[in-house]
């Protein structure tokens, strides 16, 4: 017995032990993707090259496995994609754990100085469609079902030439529904006004540096609305979205007031962040400053790369999670729906401090764990040539944080693996559950650098669910639905269908839930764009369930 | 005859007529740090300038100069008498390193890093050079190799006790900023005992910053009080005070402080952003709307560049 108690007592000692659940392996060379992201820099300091590295997951083949497109930059100043190591590309899964480089098949190679990417059925034949963003140039791929893609830029009139301004320079795109028409609408962030040529020059000349945003001028965002014909028409002016002169990185998309309607978040970089409130009848208004959401607690602008806009605290709000630059600290924003609608709680979560000394690029509030709490995951890396004056790489390794059910996320990152901790210039993260474990997994790019895939081997027996929408009356993906499922406990977890996540880049559409220990939803509740209500009983856990609407 | 009589009086009448000047212009240039050091910045400058007046070649009236002029605040005259300094004297440290000096407090950033940083190349047993790098890195927000560098800068040796207290503020601030919140907690906790820096409000505001930022919001508002007390017009100690006071819910002080805040500095963006929320968590909407339209005009003027 005193042996017992001598032996058991360091144990009581110690600090408790916390394991991290979340653990990743990369795998992208050996699932057969190779693909670096060229920027085409020559010591000209470009802005341009800093902001590439957008990346889609979709299934463009139906094949109920998820495929990567990655999106890639192009000679400077030409702009031109003048060599196949400048081409996006897109590596179909082979559902075996393997992908194969189906780019040029596919017609997916591009033009121009490609940014981000956004994918969706925008016109209802069931096949994902994809949407490029870009320098001077946005692009519209027609799924046409046949493992191939047709450009109708053109005829869909998304060129992304403004009447005013010109040739834009857009970073990312968001699909949303604007009027719940069932017709997918689109959103482009355009970032500032910039020329190769006019390119202005900062830093003394024996030591140049990239220009900070404040030496371009801003730019308004578009809005198109889907016609339903394979046109869209720019809204822009008469939606109220073109009234806010804005720097646009990140688009995210949910309807934070609950009043059914999709409302649209834009990170700024260095200004005020947007909230456009959908008001219906295809009006917004700009309401980031009065919803407390525009500027960090400090009434500081931030800048701000990605954001994901998803609930965080299971409270059946949509919250707001923004990447930004070393020493701002990325932003949390909980949905309160009082008055203002969103409290900072950066530094109440544990925030502030994990993350003052990370800049970050792509950003995606998921279940890594599948515990029922919703995680986050960070793409890092600080801008190349500021290493000197921050005293640490510009390389670093991503983060992932844990929600520990409290307010608190935590950093487990140096915990997630060995492969988790390899540095780099990461940039756009698009995240889905590539080997369908249900455990969901991260494509992230990097400048000048291989794209990571990687992998989630978390570790336990977490059940999950997950569910594919398809919309009869609402657009076909379903995009703009929320979802509730009810556990056997009472617990109630809330999510809803986007493909608008991170930084210039756009996730899987399957709406997921970690149940944790539960092995079914008692209760599943969707709220479709279209009004309807659909209403789920005693669905198993551990599959991808698909679901009509009625 | 004429000449030797001529070169006589020549010899005698010069070492009379150069003796009282010599002595002169260094009584002068005494008298006219002496007052600079007491803060008669207008006479000061006043002896200094009759001195240059009279012996223009005369560098060390220059370096006086342009120190008070550091002293009074005013880094841009410094920065054209030292420039001026500098080329007369070429590559003299003293001289490079009081210029270097004003472009930091003009933060002219790379003109600053780049003489500091030359000077350093030259003798990287500088300390006053690193120390001036340090607080170069640290106001642009640099704060890792602000840390470095001021590392650098310290001498074991130095009597200079009120550098050293700054150095320590410097340090702890930056570590705030780089994560290391504990050693920052320990050095802070140390220097509040120190009778340099117990007062000083940039201090003790990030000290409050970090208390806040560990959950400690009834110690930081001991902290911002004491600010405050040293500063009685330190309007960011108002905002920070409604902003904690925000945190705490106590919404009705968190307001009086921050519009007090503004009345120090009505064009301070910070307290109006917190307006924004509180007053509509009190559903004083109409003002909020006043505020937020306020920040909104703000920005236009501010943020959005220029076309080029």
């Amino acid at each position: 017995m005193k042996l017992y108690r001598i032996f058991l007592l360091p144990l009581l000692l110690c600090p408790r032990f916390e394991r991290a659940q979340i653990q990743f392996e990369e795998i992208a060379e050996r699932s057969g993707i190779h693909f670096k992201l060229e920027n085409g820099a020559a010591g000209d300091f470009h802005q341009v090259e800093l902001m590439v590295g957008g990346v889609a997951t979709f299934d463009y083949n139906n094949d109920g496995c998820t495929d990567i497109f990655l999106t890639n930059g192009a000679a400077l100043p030409s702009l031109k994609k003048d060599s196949p190591k400048y081409y996006n590309r897109l590596f179909r899964n082979n559902c075996d754990g393997s992908f194969t480089d189906v780019t040029e098949k596919a017609g997916l190679a591009g033009e121009g100085y490609s940014m981000g990417a956004a994918a969706a059925d925008y016109d209802n034949d069931g096949f994902v469609d994809l949407f490029v963003t870009g320098v001077n140039r946005n692009f519209l791929y027609r799924n046409k079902g046949d493992g191939t893609f047709e450009d109708v830029t053109e005829t869909a009139g998304l060129t992304g030439v403004h009447p005013t301004y010109g040739k834009m320079w857009a970073i990312a795109a968001a699909w949303i529904d604007v009027d719940n028409d069932g017709l997918l609408d689109l959103f482009v962030t355009n970032y500032v006004g910039w020329d190769p040529l006019t390119e202005p020059t900062c830093g003394p000349r024996e030591h140049r540096f990239y220009c900070h945003p404040s030496a371009y001028p801003g730019r308004p965002n578009q809005l198109f609305r889907n016609n339903g014909n394979g046109t869209f028409t720019d809204i822009s002016e008469q939606s109220g979205i073109a009234k806010s002169i804005g720097k646009g990185m990140g688009v995210a998309v949910a309807d934070y007031d609950g009043d059914g309607r999709t409302d649209i978040f834009v990170a700024n970089d260095s200004m005020r962040n947007f909230l456009f409130h959908n008001l219906g009848g295809g009006k917004f208004e700009e309401v980031g400053l009065m919803a407390g959401i525009a500027l960090n607690e400090d009434g500081r602008p931030v800048a701000g790369m990605g954001v994901d806009f998803r609930d965080f605290d299971n409270d059946g709000r949509p919250d707001v999670a923004v990447t930004d630059m070393i020493n701002d600290s990325y932003l949390l924003f909980r949905n309160s729906g009082g008055s203002p609608f969103f409290d900072d709680v950066t530094t109440a979560f544990g925030f502030s401090v994990a993350t003052r000394r990370l800049t970050g690029w792509g950003i995606g509030i998921y279940d890594f764990d599948n515990d029922g709490l919703k995680d986050i995951f960070s793409a890092n890396a600080h801008f190349p040539g500021l290493q000197e004056y921050l005293a640490v790489p510009s390389a670093l390794p991503n983060s992932v944080f844990r929600n520990l059910g409290n307010g608190v996320f935590r950093n487990v990152s140096a915990g997630a693996g060995r492969d988790f901790q390899i540095p780099g210039q990461y940039r756009g993260a698009a995240f889905a559950d590539l080997d369908g474990d249900g455990r969901v997994d991260v494509v992230v790019t990097a400048l000048d650098g291989l794209a990571r895939i990687y992998r989630n081997i978390s570790p336990g027996k977490a059940h999950w669910l997950a569910f594919k929408l398809t919309g009869t009356k609402s657009n076909r993906d379903g995009i703009g639905a929320t979802v509730s499922v009810e556990l056997p406990n009472g617990k109630t977890l809330y999510n809803q269908v986007t493909t608008s996540v991170g930084y210039a880049s756009s996730s899987e559409l399957p709406v997921r839930f970690g149940l944790g220990a539960g092995t079914m939803a008692k209760r599943v509740r969707i709220r479709w764009p279209s009004g309807r209500i659909q209403v789920l009983a005693n669905i198993p856990a551990d599959q991808l369930f698909e679901v009509r609407e009625p | 005859m004429h000449i030797a009589t001529f070169a006589l009086v020549l010899w005698s009448l010069t070492p009379k007529a150069q003796a009282p000047a010599t002595m002169d212009r260094v009584e002068q240039l005494q008298i006219a740090d002496s007052q600079c050091r007491l803060k008669q910045f207008q006479e000061a400058e006043k002896t200094y300038k009759r001195l240059l007046a009279v012996f223009p070649e005369f560098t060390e009236a220059l370096a006086g100069l342009g120190r008070c002029y550091l002293t009074m605040g005013r880094a841009s005259d410094a920065a054209r008498v030292f420039s001026e300094e500098v080329r007369r004297t070429g590559e003299d440290r003293q001289a490079n390193r009081d210029l270097a000096h004003a472009l930091v407090d003009l933060n002219q950033f790379f003109p600053a890093e780049h003489l500091l940083k030359t000077l350093l190349a030259g003798d990287d047993r500088d300390k006053e050079s690193w120390y001036y790098l340090g607080v170069l890195m640290y106001q642009n927000g640099y704060f890792g190799s602000a840390d470095a560098d001021l590392e650098k800068s310290i001498d074991p040796f130095s009597t200079d006790a009120a550098r050293a207290t700054q150095v320590s503020i410097y340090r702890a601030v930056c570590w705030v900023h780089l994560g290391r919140t504990k050693e920052a907690e320990a050095l802070m906790t140390t220097l509040a005992k120190d009778p340099n820096a117990q007062k000083d409000p940039d201090l003790l505001l990030v000290f409050a910053q970090l208390l806040y930022e560990t959950n400690r919001p009834g110690m930081a508002l001991q902290r911002i009080d004491q600010a405050i007390l040293a500063r009685p017009d330190l309007a960011m100690g108002y905002f920070w005070r409604g902003k904690v006071l925000y945190s705490l819910g106590r919404l009705q002080e968190a307001a009086t402080a921050e519009e007090k805040a503004l009345q120090m500095i009505p064009e301070f963006p910070y307290p109006r952003s917190l307006l924004v929320k509180i007053y509509q968590a009190q559903g004083r909407t109409d003002k909020a709307a006043v505020q937020a339209e306020w920040l909104h005009a703000y920005e236009e003027h501010q943020n959005l560049g220029t076309p080029h």
